[in-house]
């Protein structure tokens, strides 16, 4: 086994609105390593969510291959790709997309009862990470009683919690001013270096790509 | 806390997200359950007054001879039942039976001497007969007959007594033809006037004793045995029991000769299964439509949940809890409803007006049987849960993409 945690090879996917057939990613090669931090840049449409979706195991190729540690993802069924999320892969959105009806702790724990980790352990995780993103105060408040910066730590908190080999962020900071941003963008990146995890991170915002350890710019779909 | 209990408590928070909209499923959901309550208890109230009013009538079993009701007599009495005061003490040593009357149903002429009128008449046992008719029989004027008496008497239906202005102490002639066709008759004084609650019984029907009776048509014999059980519910077992001991007789329980019964039986039982029908369609609509609205507007958390790696089973699976919740909390309250409803008309007293054919109104009483609101407690569960499966089915398996997208 090597230290490849993402790997495209010749990775194509294609719409067809109507007539019209876009190519949102024409023969995408990248491979990641365990514990980088890479941006994704480019302009609106030129298919950094597609990519995304696709190395967060919720979409699909048409063509090439999609490699998640090693293992070759395109025959999973879509019980098996569930799984897989939920043990491995962590998401952060732009919209932060927490459970209204859930507490902060709730919303963080949840990943961790869909992974069957017992009660104990949850608890001490949960507790944990809510200490590490500063919330540890506000376990028990509900999303809409935060402010926007709060929920995205909640959410990185829930992508983290059950310490995935792969986190994807698909324009986490977009919905946020620059101060909240840029503190985000630390904890995302020093979360990365502690807990060697592999982070995808889709996003408009110069300082962000400037954080990562790489920076991959992405245009009609094809990577340049 | 356990993890279904978290489950629970997430379905109980997100079916007050649209307060509006669960608090008028529910609300569907309590009046469906109180419209079933409601006209099922009513319907098994009048199915127990019915029941009593049949076995009180005619008696839990009733023995005859064996063409009694199979073929037309060609001489009065010719199916009469012949030493039935054996028969009826053997009856009555058995413990189950409370009493055993004999009856002779015959028909004649009344006259006062200016006119004359026909009558159906029945030969009763004047010791026991009406203390078991009870509050079947309403005695307008004067009394029953009396056992002791020894000149015969008579009891008229209002309708009759009317017809020959006869008053309490008159004295009136019955005629008929005895068992060997000539004719026969018997002055009787009237000591009661009766009503039995159906006009046309009342301007025919009179009682005589027994004796009277076969005197009159010159007979040893009964048309009838009736025998009262301690228990409706012994009557199958009785039967059967009876049938093995009287093979040369006819025997018939109470459900078989209640057609009155039966036909109100059936009329009610097609209304409440109409009724039924419209309310399980009407409450599955409305869960349905509340179930695949919520579902449209969680449309993102789903695609969430999903992404985070949630089957579409489990998603499916929230959904149907809530909507279980909701079903729940209808019947609940659709029950206390429908219990209070129960208890006010029994302290109550609404009358009904009289059914057709009736001289007489009855109390409006709805009977509490658990078993119904058990019954349909669990059909409002059932139905929710099927509305939400069909409602939730296709939104929970969503392309998880899409659903992100989705604003
Ligand atoms: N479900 C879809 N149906 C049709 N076309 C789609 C769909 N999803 C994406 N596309 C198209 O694929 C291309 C790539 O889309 P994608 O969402 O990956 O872009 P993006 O780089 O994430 O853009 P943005 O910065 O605006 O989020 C675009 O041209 C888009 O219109
Ligand atoms: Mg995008």
């Amino acid at each position: 086994m090597n230290n490849t945690v993402v790997e495209l090879r010749d990775v194509s996917k294609s719409y067809t609105l109507g007539d019209a057939r876009v190519d949102a990613l024409k023969s995408v090669t990248l491979a990641v390593a365990r514990g980088e931090m890479v941006a994704i840049q480019g302009p609106s449409g030129s298919g950094k969510s597609t990519l995304l979706n696709i190395c967060g195991l919720i979409d699909t190729p048409d063509a090439g291959t999609f490699l998640l540690h090693d293992e070759v993802t395109n025959t999973l069924t879509p019980r098996q790709r569930a799984i897989y999320r939920r043990r491995t892969i962590g998401f952060i959105f732009q919209s932060f997309n927490l459970v209204p009806v859930m507490t902060v702790y709730e919303n963080v724990e949840y990943p961790l009862i869909l992974g069957g980790v017992d009660d104990a352990l949850r608890t001490t995780r949960v507790t944990e990470i809510l200490a590490r993103v500063g919330l540890a105060k506000h376990a028990h408040h509900l999303p809409d009683q935060l402010s926007g910066g709060q929920r995205q730590r909640v959410a990185i908190a829930r992508a983290l919690v059950k310490k995935p080999l792969l986190v994807i962020a698909d324009e986490p900071t977009a919905n946020l001013d620059s101060t909240t941003a840029s503190t985000m963008i630390e904890m995302m990146k020093s979360m990365t270096d502690v807990e060697n995890v592999t982070f995808l991170v889709a996003t408009h915002d110069e300082r962000m790509a400037r954080h990562c350890h790489r920076e991959l710019r992405i245009i009609d779909g094809g990577l340049v | 806390m356990k993890i279904y209990l978290k489950r629970i408590k997430f379905a109980w928070k997100n079916i007050w997200r649209n307060r509006r909209r669960s608090g008028a499923t529910m609300g569907v959901t309590a009046m469906g359950v109180t419209g079933l309550l409601f006209f099922g208890g009513f319907a098994l109230y009048t199915y127990e007054s019915l029941e009593e009013f049949s076995a009180r009538q005619q008696g839990h079993v009733v023995l005859s001879h064996a063409n009694f009701y199979a073929q037309n007599e060609e001489k009065p009495m010719q199916h009469g039942v012949e030493d039935w005061e054996k028969i009826r003490a053997d009856l009555k040593s058995n413990t189950d039976v409370r009493q055993v009357l004999p009856r002779i149903e015959f028909t004649g002429l009344i006259s006062n001497g200016d006119k004359s009128s026909i009558f159906v008449g029945s030969g009763v046992d004047a010791c026991y007969e009406f203390t078991v008719t009870g509050p079947f029989l309403e005695v307008t004027q004067g009394e029953v007959l009396n056992p002791d008496s020894d000149m015969p008497t008579i009891m008229l239906g209002k309708g009759l007594a009317q017809q020959f202005g006869t008053h309490i102490g008159d004295s009136l002639t019955l005629l008929t033809t005895t068992v060997d066709g000539t004719l026969n008759g018997v002055d009787a004084k009237v000591v009661g006037i009766f009503g039995t609650g159906v006009p046309e019984m009342d301007q025919r029907k009179l009682y005589v004793s027994l004796n009277v009776a076969q005197n009159l048509i010159a007979t040893r014999r009964v048309s009838t045995l009736s025998v009262y059980l301690k228990n409706t519910a012994l009557t199958m077992a009785y039967v059967d029991k009876l049938k093995q001991r009287y093979p040369q007789l006819a025997t018939r329980s109470w459900d078989e000769l209640a057609t009155f019964y039966h036909g109100v039986r059936n009329l009610y039982d097609r209304i409440f299964a109409v009724m039924g029908f419209v309310i399980v369609i009407v409450v599955l609509l409305s869960i349905i439509n509340t179930i695949g609205m919520t579902v449209v507007e969680r449309t993102r958390e789903i695609g969430t949940l999903a992404a985070l790696g949630a089957l579409p089973g489990e998603l499916l699976f929230n959904f149907v809890i809530e909507a279980a919740m909701i079903g729940v909390i209808g019947s609940a309250i659709g029950m206390l409803v429908a219990g209070g409803i129960t208890l006010s008309l029994f302290y109550g007293n609404v009358m009904m007006p009289p059914p057709p054919g009736m001289t007489q109104g009855y109390p409006l009483r709805i009977a509490f049987s658990s078993a119904l609101y058990a019954k349909t407690a669990l059909a409002m569960l059932a139905i929710t849960i099927v509305g939400a499966y069909f409602a939730a089915r296709k939104g929970v398996r969503k392309p998880i993409v899409e659903a992100l997208a989705h604003v």
